[in-house]
């Protein structure tokens, strides 16, 4: 029985069954995957039945006219949104502006830089803001390097709130050393949380970790099964955005690139990583899947040519920026970074 | 002569039950009592539009015809400085099966051109629109209110700045052209299939749609091609369907379109 057959008439049914049980499957939607005439020839029905079938298939498994969505939103929901902006913010308004305001709910935001140039930092400052922002809200926090950074949490903490062990133990923590046991939790475990209905943010701390490195000897074997692997989460990853309106976060890390970046050829650019010789680690299609790219990077103060060369002589000078994202235009900012995360200069 | 039944603009299954009844061309079903014959197993809407078939001859149709046809056609203006330009000056022809199809790399604006179409198409067609509602079709979980607006309120500031005398235009508000953007967010292959085998429901019920739909851009096959430039990803197949193609990137600080191939 497939969800939603039940308000067919009887005769509808047992054609559906029929159809179903000639095709060796309960699951409807393998029935519309066929062109329609392997899907006749395969259930053995005539033309008309057939066309009356998959017309029924349609009107089951995606019932347009409860899911036409208007681009205004409902005044209702405009009012709520002025009352309570929804969304992850970094706790800097100025910080926010460059980001577009907020990390809109259902998004899924990729943040890429090289090693300690702080994505776990801004992953932990917008994990605060979400949880400080409505107090019964719980994060989950997946992290696949190294050990969880809950010092860094906590102190985080500490500067925006009194309460921070009430605050600690609304995130949820899982860390996985390989790749199987982390999509297996998010194919289970995660919506087992994410259906509580009070998670505005999922951190995926990295994505890239278990992803970039595979020990097939076949290169091009690796890419494929890799590029069905993140096809298949990204899946995941947006249906988790479509039904619980959580924004996820995932970080990326990035690889060399090697020889001129010649005119005519596409990579996964990032104009600023560009000019230090990097790229996103996961290719293409992961660029693909995101929503939007938040990218880290920091430049010797020297090689910048600050003014105040005697300040910062030894420092590196940091800039968080938007490289694109549906909801606001491209743009970046320089930040410092302290206890209490970063902050727009 | 009368024309087979087989050729007749008719649902397969209609034919097969025609054929199967011994209705083998047009004139069969021509005489007087035809039409009880045909209700024993054809519904009666069936049988109305069997019958108005057979009533048409066909149609030579000669060359100077059709392009009187196409340049009767109706078309939008994009409003974006050089593409309509690019493609022949009218934007974007509507019906006549036009599809067009646009590449470019994650963040080159690809959802932006497509919400600036879902809100030129609503224009007056004194503005250069079409009077039009559209149906965005999500299948990335790229819409955005704030993208849609921004689209919105740029089109309407640039259209105002750009007006030559002081003449009121007749601009819908912000709010309106919102509102006739239908979204569908699609998650799955086979809810794209349902919905788009169901459109002429949608387009009957919401009247008058153009529809938007997301596609992806993928990288080049390495082993093959490591130069060129990006290639959308169905390849091939999706291109040969698509009546214009175009590639948008980044290059230095602006962005460029550029049309790989158009019929017209």
């Amino acid at each position: 029985m497939v969800t939603g057959m039940e308000a067919l008439s009887k005769e509808d049914q047992d054609l559906l069954a029929r159809c179903l049980s000639k095709l060796n499957t309960s699951d409807a939607s393998h029935c519309l995957l066929l062109p329609s005439g392997e899907f006749q020839r395969a259930t053995g029905l005539n033309d008309r039945q057939s066309a009356h079938a998959r017309t029924l298939l349609f009107q089951i498994l995606y019932p347009w006219r409860a899911k036409l969505q208007r681009a205004l939103p409902h005044p209702q929901q405009q009012q709520q949104q002025q009352q309570h902006p929804p969304g992850i913010t970094t706790g800097d308004p100025r910080l926010d502006l460059c980001l577009g305001g907020f990390l809109p709910p259902g998004s899924l935001t990729e943040i890429v830089g090289e090693s300690a140039t702080g994505k776990t930092q801004l992953c932990l400052q917008l994990t605060v803001s979400a949880l400080l922002h409505n107090p019964s809200s719980e994060v989950i926090y997946i992290y696949t390097e190294g050990a969880f950074p809950a010092g860094r949490l906590a102190g985080m903490a500490r500067r925006r709130t009194n309460n921070v062990d009430a605050l600690m133990r609304r995130v949820h923590v899982a860390g996985f050393a390989d790749l199987e046991t982390m999509l297996h939790a998010m194919e289970y475990k995660v919506p087992g949380i994410l259906a509580k209905g009070i998670v505005p943010l999922v951190v995926v701390d990295s994505v890239a970790a278990h992803l970039r490195f595979g020990d097939d000897p076949d290169q091009m074997a690796f890419y494929r099964r890799r590029a069905a692997i993140m096809v298949q989460l990204g899946k995941r990853i947006k249906k988790w955005n479509g039904q619980w309106r959580c924004a996820v976060l995932a970080t990326n890390q990035v690889r060399d690139v090697f020889g001129e970046p010649s005119a005519g050829a596409y990579r996964t650019q990032v104009v600023s990583l560009v000019a230090d010789r990097k790229a996103p680690a996961l290719g293409a299609v992961w660029a693909n899947i995101i929503d939007a790219r938040i990218v880290m990077y920091q430049r010797r103060a020297a090689d910048a040519g600050a003014a105040e060369i005697a300040e910062n002589i030894g420092r590196n000078r940091r800039w968080i920026e938007l490289e694109f994202s549906p909801w606001a235009p491209r743009a970046q900012c320089e930040v410092t970074l302290s206890d209490s995360g970063f902050h727009h200069i | 002569m009368s024309r087979p039944v087989l050729s007749l603009n008719l649902p397969a299954h209609l034919k097969t039950l025609l054929v199967q009844n011994g209705y083998l061309a047009a004139a069969d079903f021509d005489e007087g009592q035809g039409a009880e014959d045909l209700l024993q197993f054809l519904s009666e809407a069936e049988v109305q539009a069997v019958a108005d078939l057979a009533r048409k001859q066909p149609v030579a149709v000669s060359a100077w015809a059709l392009g009187q046809d196409t340049r009767r056609q109706k078309s939008f203006l994009t409003q974006l400085c050089g593409l309509d330009s690019l493609l022949g000056g009218k934007g974007i022809a509507l019906g006549g099966g036009s599809v067009s199809e646009v590449v470019g790399q994650p963040g080159s604006g690809q959802t932006e051109l497509c919400l600036r179409l879902c809100v030129a198409v609503q224009l007056p067609e004194s503005l250069g629109g079409a009077g039009m509602r559209a149906v965005y079709v999500d299948t990335t979980g790229s819409f955005y209110h704030a993208g849609a607006e921004r689209a919105a309120t740029g089109l309407r500031e640039q259209l105002v700045a750009a007006r030559k005398n002081d003449l009121p235009l007749q601009l819908p508000e912000p709010g309106v052209l919102l509102d006739g953007i239908g979204v569908f967010r699609v998650y799955e292959a086979h809810e794209l299939v349902a919905l788009l085998e169901s459109f002429d429901d949608v387009c009957r019920e919401l009247s008058n749609v153009v529809l938007v739909s997301q596609a992806k851009s993928s990288d080049t096959d390495h082993a093959t091609a490591p130069h060129s430039k990006c290639l959308p990803i169905d390849g091939d197949v999706w291109s040969r369907i698509s009546s214009n193609h175009l590639s948008i990137g980044n290059s230095g600080s602006g962005r460029c379109i550029e049309l790989h191939k158009s019929s017209v």
